[in-house]
C-alpha cells in the first residue's frame, strides 16, 4: 500500500466516525416534548377516523384479500424489525466471462476475470423517516488474459434517504460520493472524481413476493482526474423482484442512462439489462449467478460497444 | 409499559372473563344505524325489514343483504356494527356474540367486563377493546376465511376444539386463518392508520367510536415505529438502499468503462498504458477516410527550465578601494516566462 493507499484508509475512517457522531448527535435531539406534541398532532390529523374510503389503488403489502375488504378496509402488511441494524457489512467474490473486455467497439476480446468486493454501509434513522446513508467500498478487477486491464475501485459516500409512506413509498436520496481508480499494483491512480447524485425511488409490490420498482437518479460530476473521463450520469432504472422460495430470490432489471462527458464532445446512451438468481445457504451466506447485457452508443464511434457477462459467486452479508 | 398496560387490564378483566355475571350481560340492543337492506330474524319467525330504533332481545338474528350496513348499541353500551352480507346474533343474559357470516367490527367499553366472539371455527376473548371479525365459508368460488383484526386493546384467540392452541393479539395485529385450519398462524402487523382511512366500517356514515383516542394513539406507536425503521412495510424500497449482490454486477460495467475511460488518456505514456486498442493505428476504422477519432494527446509542453540563479558577485580578495559614488552592479532576474499551456481538453481534434 502507497502513502496514497493509507491516507484514503485514514479519510474513510474520518468519514465513518463524522457520520456516527453526526447521527448520533442528530438522533440526541430528536425526542424533544414540543416535536413529540409537533408529531402527534400531525399524526392525529394524518388520521380522519370515519373519512371517505378509498379503494385498492396498489398492492403495497397487502393481505390476501377476503370477501369484507370493502367494510374492513386496506390491510397493508407491515414487518416488524426486531432490532433496526444500522450497519450492514458484506463482502463476495464473483467470477464473470465478457464478450468485451475493453469495452470498444473494434475488440472481439472476450476474456475471463473476477471481482472481489467488500464494503460497510451505514444507514442509521435519524426520525421521521429520515435516514443518514454512508458507505464504504472497495473492489479489485483481475482479468485473466489482459492483466494490462486489471484495476482497483474504492468509493466512499455520505447522503440521505428519505421514505414517504404517505406518498406511494417513495424513496428519496442524495448522497456525495467520491470514486477512485488505481492500477493494479494500488500504487498509480487511473481516475477519481466527486459526484453528487440525486434521485428518487418508488416500489410497486404485486404481492408479498414478488415487486417492481422504478428509479430516476441524476448524478452530477464535480470534478476528478482526468478531465476527459468527467461525466455527468442520467440514469432511469427498472427492476423486478421476486422471492421464488424462501432461499431463492430472483432479480431482473433495466437501466438506461445518458452520459454526457464534461470535457469531451461526447455523449453516451447506455443500456444495461440483467438478471440473476441468488440463493440463501444461510441468513449472511449466499450465492449467486448473474448475466447482464450491456450496450453503449456513444458521438465516438470507438466507444459503441456490445458487451455481454455472465458469471456468479458467493457473499456475505451481515446486518448488525 | 403496553404490555404492562395490557395484562393490568387483562388481570381487571379477568374475573368478568371467567364469570360474566360480575359484570353486566348483554341482555337487548337497538338498532341505531341502517344503511339498505337489514333484517331481524326472530326464532321461529318470519324475517321482518328492520328499522331504526328497533330493540332487539337475545336469539334474534340481524342480517344485512348486499352492499348494506347496520350499527346496534347494546345495553353496555358495547358497540357492533355488521358489514354487508352478515348475520349476527347474542345470547340474552350472558356476554357471548355469534357471528354466523359476514364482517362485524366490535367495540367493547372498557369497563363492561369483555365478551366472547364466536365464529365457526375460531372464538375470540377480549377486554375492553375494539376489533374486527370477518367470518365466511367456503363457497364453490371462494374458499373459506376467518379474520381477526385489533383495532385497540387485546383480543385471545381459540381454534374450537383444539385444546392449548390459542394466540394473543394486540393493537395493530392481524390473523386470518382458513375455518377448517388446525392450528393458529402467527399475527402479522397492519397498518392502522391505513386500515381506518378505508375502513367502511369507520367511515363518515357513523359517528365516531368511543374508543377511537385508544385507536389514534395505537396507530401513532405504529408511524413512530415505522419512523425509525422497526416497523416497515413490506417490500419496503428502503430495502433497496441495502446491497444486493445481483443488483452489484451492473456496478461491473459502469466500472469497467469508468477505467476503459480513464486509461484511453493515460495511452500517451507507453510504459503504463495497457494493451488497449486505442492506440492508434488500430483505432482508425478502416473504412473511414477521417483521421482517427482519438489520437494520442499531444506531449505537454516542457515546462521552462528554472532560470539559474546569479552568480553572486565575487567578494574582492582584499579592499582595492572603491571609487567612493560608484554602485554595485545587481544582477538582472530572468524575463518571466508564460504559464506553460495546459493541454486541450478538446478531445479527438
Amino acid at each position: 500500500m502507497s502513502r496514497r493507499g493509507s491516507s484514503l484508509i485514514r479519510l474513510l475512517v474520518a468519514a465513518i466516525v463524522v457520520g456516527y457522531v453526526t447521527t448520533e448527535f442528530a438522533r440526541a435531539q430528536a425526542p424533544s416534548a414540543a416535536s413529540q406534541a409537533q408529531e402527534r398532532a400531525s399524526i392525529t390529523s394524518e388520521i380522519p377516523l370515519g373519512a371517505a374510503r378509498t379503494s385498492l389503488t396498489s398492492a403495497e403489502g397487502l393481505a390476501p384479500a377476503s370477501p369484507s375488504d370493502s367494510d374492513i378496509g386496506d390491510q397493508v402488511v407491515l414487518q416488524p424489525q426486531d432490532e433496526y441494524d444500522p450497519f450492514t457489512a458484506y463482502a463476495g467474490t464473483d467470477f464473470y466471462w465478457t464478450s468485451n473486455a475493453e469495452l470498444l467497439n473494434d475488440t472481439a476480446g472476450s476474456d475471463a476475470f473476477f471481482t472481489t468486493t467488500a464494503g460497510v454501509n451505514y444507514l442509521p434513522s435519524l426520525g421521521n423517516n429520515l435516514f443518514a446513508d454512508f458507505a464504504v467500498e472497495g473492489s479489485i478487477f483481475r482479468y485473466a488474459r489482459n492483466a494490462g486491464l486489471d484495476f482497483n475501485a474504492f468509493s466512499l459516500a455520505a447522503g440521505l434517504v428519505y421514505v414517504i409512506p404517505d406518498f406511494h413509498n417513495v424513496t428519496l436520496f442524495a448522497n456525495y460520493r467520491y470514486s477512485l481508480l488505481t492500477n493494479r499494483a494500488f500504487n498509480r491512480e487511473i481516475y477519481h472524481d466527486h459526484t453528487l447524485t440525486g434521485g428518487v425511488r418508488k416500489s410497486f409490490a404485486l404481492s408479498r413476493a414478488q415487486q417492481f420498482y422504478t428509479a430516476l437518479a441524476a448524478e452530477f460530476s464535480l470534478g476528478g482526474e482526468p478531465a476527459y473521463s468527467l461525466r455527468h450520469d442520467f440514469a432511469w432504472f427498472l427492476g423486478y423482484q421476486a422471492d421464488l422460495t424462501r432461499a431463492v430470490k430472483l432479480d431482473l432489471y433495466y437501466r438506461l442512462a445518458v452520459q454526457p462527458y464534461r470535457y469531451a464532445d461526447r455523449t453516451d446512451l447506455n443500456q444495461l439489462i440483467g438478471g440473476g438468481l441468488s440463493f440463501g445457504i444461510t441468513r449472511w451466506l449466499s450465492v449467486q449467478t448473474t448475466a447482464t447485457l450491456g450496450i453503449n452508443n456513444s458521438t465516438e464511434q470507438i466507444y459503441s460497444y456490445f458487451a455481454a457477462n455472465i458469471g456468479g459467486g458467493i457473499s456475505v452479508l451481515v446486518n448488525f | 409499559m403496553n404490555h404492562l398496560r395490557s395484562l393490568c387490564l387483562a388481570l381487571v378483566s379477568l374475573p368478568a372473563l371467567v364469570n360474566p355475571a360480575l359484570a353486566g350481560t348483554l341482555d337487548s340492543a337497538q338498532v341505531t344505524r341502517i344503511f339498505n337492506v337489514v333484517e331481524l330474524l326472530p326464532p321461529d319467525a318470519a324475517a321482518t325489514p328492520a328499522s331504526v330504533g328497533d330493540a332487539i332481545a337475545g336469539q334474534t338474528a340481524v342480517q344485512t343483504g348486499s352492499k348494506s350496513r347496520a350499527e346496534l348499541q347494546f345495553n353496555d353500551a358495547t358497540l357492533a356494527r355488521l358489514g354487508a352480507n352478515s348475520v349476527f346474533t347474542f345470547e340474552k343474559g350472558t356476554r357471548d356474540l355469534d357471528l354466523k357470516e359476514g364482517v362485524i367490527l366490535l367495540e367493547v367499553p372498557k369497563d363492561a367486563g369483555g365478551a366472547r366472539v364466536n365464529t365457526a371455527a375460531v372464538s375470540a376473548a377480549v377486554t375492553g377493546t375494539t376489533i374486527m371479525v370477518e367470518s365466511r365459508k367456503a363457497t364453490r368460488s371462494s374458499r373459506g376465511v376467518v379474520k381477526f383484526i385489533v383495532l385497540e386493546g387485546t383480543m385471545r384467540l381459540f381454534l374450537k376444539d383444539r385444546v392449548g392452541e390459542s394466540v394473543l393479539l394486540e393493537a395493530g395485529q392481524m390473523v386470518s386463518v382458513d375455518p377448517d385450519a388446525k392450528q393458529l398462524p402467527d399475527p402479522v402487523v397492519i397498518d392502522l392508520a391505513r386500515l381506518s382511512q378505508t375502513s367502511g366500517l369507520m367511515s363518515s356514515e357513523f359517528t365516531p367510536l368511543r374508543n377511537e383516542p385508544f385507536i389514534v394513539e395505537a396507530a401513532r406507536q405504529q408511524q413512530a415505529l415505522q419512523s425509525k425503521g422497526k416497523l416497515i412495510r413490506v417490500n419496503s424500497s428502503l430495502n433497496g438502499d441495502r446491497r444486493n449482490p445481483v443488483l452489484a454486477a451492473a456496478q461491473v460495467n459502469t466500472a469497467a468503462s469508468l477505467r476503459t475511460d480513464a486509461q484511453a488518456i493515460r495511452s500517451d505514456s507507453p510504459r503504463q498504458s495497457p494493451p488497449s486498442r486505442l492506440n492508434p493505428p488500430n483505432v482508425r476504422p478502416r473504412n473511414n477516410p477521417e483521421p482517427p477519432p482519438r489520437p494520442p494527446n499531444p506531449p505537454k509542453p516542457p515546462k521552462p527550465p528554472k532560470p539559474p540563479k546569479p552568480p553572486k558577485p565575487p567578494k574582492p580578495p582584499c579592499d582595492p578601494p572603491r571609487p567612493p559614488n560608484r554602485p554595485q552592479p545587481k544582477p538582472q532576474p530572468p524575463a518571466p516566462q508564460p504559464p506553460p499551456v495546459p493541454p486541450s481538453p478538446q478531445f479527438g481534434e
